[in-house]
């Protein structure tokens, strides 16, 4: 018994030794890799400062995997090979309306390895709900890639046909929307809209945007407000009916350019829309950032990839990592007057 | 119907190129590998290979990812039987039966009832996927809230019944995992729940990880501690391996029914495949005429739950085909190879895109033919393992059993959350409480939670209003309320009964 316990005590003390220098191999890279650049200085031209990854960046994504955040991400790891000059690897880390994969971003090394998909939940959730972090304090804007507004939708033979419907159907009975994480984006519009008009909503929660629109699909929910990506292809099929861009201008794209926005029908407070971005953790370097919103520059100059953010609904619209940081700071300041009127009907 | 065939007809040319079939033997092995090796799961691995499609046909990259899937789920069931360690929350159930027929030296024969099982779980499901996807994603869109709550309640209390001897201490486990699964960020609200303020602990305890320790490291603690098993090395005679005409007769109508209930419950959006295995066990354990010897070493306990999954697995893929909604990641994982390669399934795919859907289709046919053709012939060597010295065989185990540990979050801290519930997990199981029925807990807690909250919003708190409204899920949970009053009033009355015996 005694030998048995010692055979297999030594091949677990290896594998902990083996995952120790799993973890110091992690460590050691930024150190060996200005060998690499200080060595082949003569061979580039490109200035001989500039930060390039020493191998694999990691990509975390908040979401689960199929959903437009993951769609885009991974268009970008696919298409930018070239720009990137390393393997973007896509890490789903979804759940906990995006606290897991967001307090993972911000607890990881400021080597520029790990950086993350963000969206607008940086801000909103942090506003709506008790996270671990205040996110757009502790994470790093790097740059901003695109923009899409939300649309409402509703089932195909449903009788709401539009907005001032909407609002009559929430004054006069109980409305069911689907929504796909509590407090967040695609769940507040609807409680402002209900609040604004002197009624109210229920919101059922479902785990992501498939779910939600399963849930409207089987009759399970009324309403819903996603992103365009989302219901772009029940909207095609005539299983679903899109009846609001919450947006001053209209989308333009193949299936949502007739659909009019919440400003044309005397709802111009109810917009809302959210960005696609990339920020790491805070401690990164100039030169780490500088490398990041270079490749994803050029990335989005590719026809492809600005078709891919088109056609996922998206508006190319390229931020620095200035710029980006205003639009963090604008959003925190928007949406924390809503939620403040909103008061404890997102978390009730 | 004769459209039908014609299309699968030119499926099947569309797919059976050299480059087709190779992709898909491919697949089938490498699925079969990671099904082995615990830590290396399907997104993971599909995740790593999308990049590697890329330049690849679009029906060729989605032939060698669906191999991926099959294979793996096979793969599953190997470790299941041969060391106790079930890789995924499906392969649980074979472990009741497998482990045990693979320490009585019939591991193959387990093994060979795993692979035909799964092929002709496949099979049905197939049928049903290829005949019936737009209609019966109606069915699966049906499942609303209520339905989802009742039938969770249903597959744990099913579960404190079939996975030990005493319902009650099933029952105590159940509770148990299901707490567990709330360590961590809370999905709906994102609170922080029972992680004492340790960082590493918002993430939660993975399935994996805990799976690895209740399992895995408990299997090795046994070995250590248990002195008839020292240094017994099996002896077994290779043609006893593979399955006779009297095994044969014996199994195909377990595996026949399993398949086509295990198709029924794989349309539940998410959890089904799981439950699945459940129910097919729950069910052939009813109508057998010696249900106590289930979970002793019986080839229908193999076969039930491995046709039960396979069968689930393509009824998981209803939603995904006919209406291009994922509701597992791993499901999500093959909608974005779709899209990578220019496809939005979506209700329209099947109308716009017949030729790949056909090729889809017929590839799944020929990609489970290959997978009985690779596999079988491999349970002679796979069974043949449990020949090996044990001073070699153990160390190995370990060393997968850690790494595993480690490499799914690259972790140390689930490490040693693996080796703490393993610890657990030991001492629990010495004491007759069943491992099975804690990790499934943990696995359906945040179903459990989610739908009964969405259910509590939906009522505004009137759970009778709800079920008064959802007659189904009304019978369900009705069903499961009754088999849990009658297994506690059981055990209240051998107890007392011992009692009173004594005094």
């Amino acid at each position: 018994m005694k030998r048995r316990m010692a055979v297999i005590f030594a091949v677990a003390l290896i594998v902990l030794n083996l995952a120790a220098c799993g973890g110091d191999s992690a460590a050691a890279p930024p150190a060996n890799s200005s060998n690499p650049s200080t060595n082949t200085q003569d061979t580039p031209p490109a200035e001989p400062t500039a930060w390039t990854p020493s191998g694999d960046v990691n990509v975390i994504v908040a979401y689960g995997a199929g959903g437009s955040s993951d769609l885009l991400a991974r268009t970008f790891a696919n298409e930018g090979a070239g720009c990137f000059q390393t393997p973007l690897v896509i890490n789903n880390i979804g759940g906990g309306g995006c606290s897991i994969g967001f307090t993972e971003l911000i607890n990881s090394k400021p080597d520029g390895m790990t950086i993350g998909n963000t969206n607008s939940a940086v801000v909103v959730n942090c506003l709506t709900a008790e996270t671990p972090y205040v996110y757009y304090e502790e994470l790093q804007p790097i740059c901003q890639v695109g923009y899409a507004p939300y649309i409402v939708y509703v089932k195909a033979d449903s009788e709401i046909q539009n907005l001032d419907d909407l609002k009559n159907a929430i004054l006069s009975r109980d409305v069911i929307m689907a929504a796909n994480n509590r407090g967040g984006q695609t769940h507040w519009e609807l409680e402002y809209f209900a609040m604004k008009n002197g009624g109210d909503i229920t919101a059922v929660i479902y785990d992501g945007g498939a779910s939600s629109i399963a849930a409207l699909l089987g009759g399970h929910a009324e309403v819903t407000v996603q992103a365009p990506s989302d219901g772009a292809e029940y909207v095609r099929s005539g299983d679903l009916r899109a009846i609001a861009v919450l947006d001053a201008s209209r989308l333009n794209n193949e299936v949502y350019k007739d659909i009019p926005t919440s400003a044309e029908q005397g709802y111009a407070w109810l917009t809302n829309g959210f960005f696609h971005g990339y920020a790491g953790p805070k401690g990164m370097t100039e030169e780490i950032i500088r490398y990041y919103e270079d490749a994803y520059k050029a990335t989005l100059e590719l026809p492809e990839v600005a078709g891919a953010i088109e056609s996922y609904g998206f508006t190319v619209d390229f931020e620095d990592h200035e710029e980006f940081a205003k639009t963090w700071t604008d959003a925190v300041n928007m949406y924390s007057g809503a939620f403040e009127e909103l008061g404890d009907r997102l978390t009730e | 119907m004769l459209q039908t065939f014609a299309l699968l007809g030119q499926g099947f040319l569309d797919c059976l190129t050299l480059m087709n079939i190779f992709c898909a033997v491919v697949g089938c092995l490498l699925g079969s590998l990671i099904g082995v090796l615990p830590g290396l799961g399907i997104s993971g691995t599909v995740a790593i290979l999308l990049p590697i499609t890329y330049g690849m046909s679009p029906l060729s990259a989605l032939i060698m990812i669906s191999g991926i899937y099959f294979g793996s789920q096979y793969g599953g069931a190997i470790t299941s039987i041969l060391v106790n360690i079930p890789g995924e929350s499906t392969s649980i159930v074979t472990c009741f039966d497998g482990h045990p027929l693979a320490k009585r030296g019939m591991a193959g024969k387990a093994l060979s009832t795993a692979a035909i099982s799964s092929f002709c779980g496949g099979m049905i499901g197939m049928v049903g996927l290829t005949f019936a996807a737009s209609t019966l994603a109606k069915v699966a869109l049906g499942f609303g809230k209520v339905e989802f709550f009742s039938i969770v309640v249903f597959g744990l209390i099913l579960l404190t019944s079939i996975s030990g001897k005493n319902q009650l201490k099933g029952l105590i486990v159940v509770c148990l995992g299901v707490v567990l699964g709330c360590i961590g960020l809370d999905d709906l609200y994102g609170t922080v729940r029972f992680t004492f303020g340790i960082v590493d602990l918002y993430k939660g305890i993975s399935f994996v990880t805990f799976v690895m320790g209740v399992y895995g490291i408990t299997e090795l603690m046994g070995a250590i501690c248990i002195p008839e098993e020292q240094g017994s090395v099996m002896d077994f005679r290779m043609r006893d391996q593979f399955l006779n005409g009297q095994d044969a007769k014996q199994i195909w109508k377990t595996i026949i029914r399993s398949s086509i209930l295990g198709f029924g419950v794989g349309l539940v959006p998410g959890a089904g495949s799981t439950l699945a295995t459940f129910f097919a066990y729950g069910m052939e354990r009813s109508l057998s005429k010696h249900p106590e010897k289930f979970g002793t070493g019986l080839l229908e306990g193999v076969a039930a739950p491995e046709a039960a999954n396979n069968a689930a697995m393509y009824a998981g893929m209803v939603p995904l085909l006919s209406l291009g909604l994922p509701f597992t990641s791993s499901m999500a994982l093959l909608m974005s190879a779709f899209i990578i390669h220019g496809i939005t399934p979506g209700p329209l795919f099947i109308a716009e895109n017949p030729t790949l859907f056909w090729g889809l289709i017929a590839s799944m046919f020929v990609g489970n033919v290959l997978l009985l053709i690779i596999n079988l012939p491999l349970v002679g060597i796979w069974a043949s393992l449990l020949k090996v010295d044990f001073n070699i065989l153990m160390p190995l185990i370990t060393f997968i059993t850690f790494a595993g540990g480690y490499a799914i979050n690259y972790s140390v801290f689930d490490m040693g959350v693996m080796v703490a519930c393993g610890f657990v997990g030991f001492f629990m199981s010495a004491c007759g409480y069943n491992m099975a029925a804690l990790a499934v807990g943990l696995f359906l807690s945040s179903t459990l939670e989610n739908s009964f909250l969405g259910t509590m919003t939906l009522y505004h708190g009137n759970l009778l209003a709800a079920l008064i409204d959802r007659p189904v899920a009304a019978v369900i949970l009705g069903i499961a309320v009754i088999a849990l009053v009658i297994s506690i009033s059981k055990s209240l009355m051998q107890y007392f009964k011992k009692d009173g015996g004594k005094q």
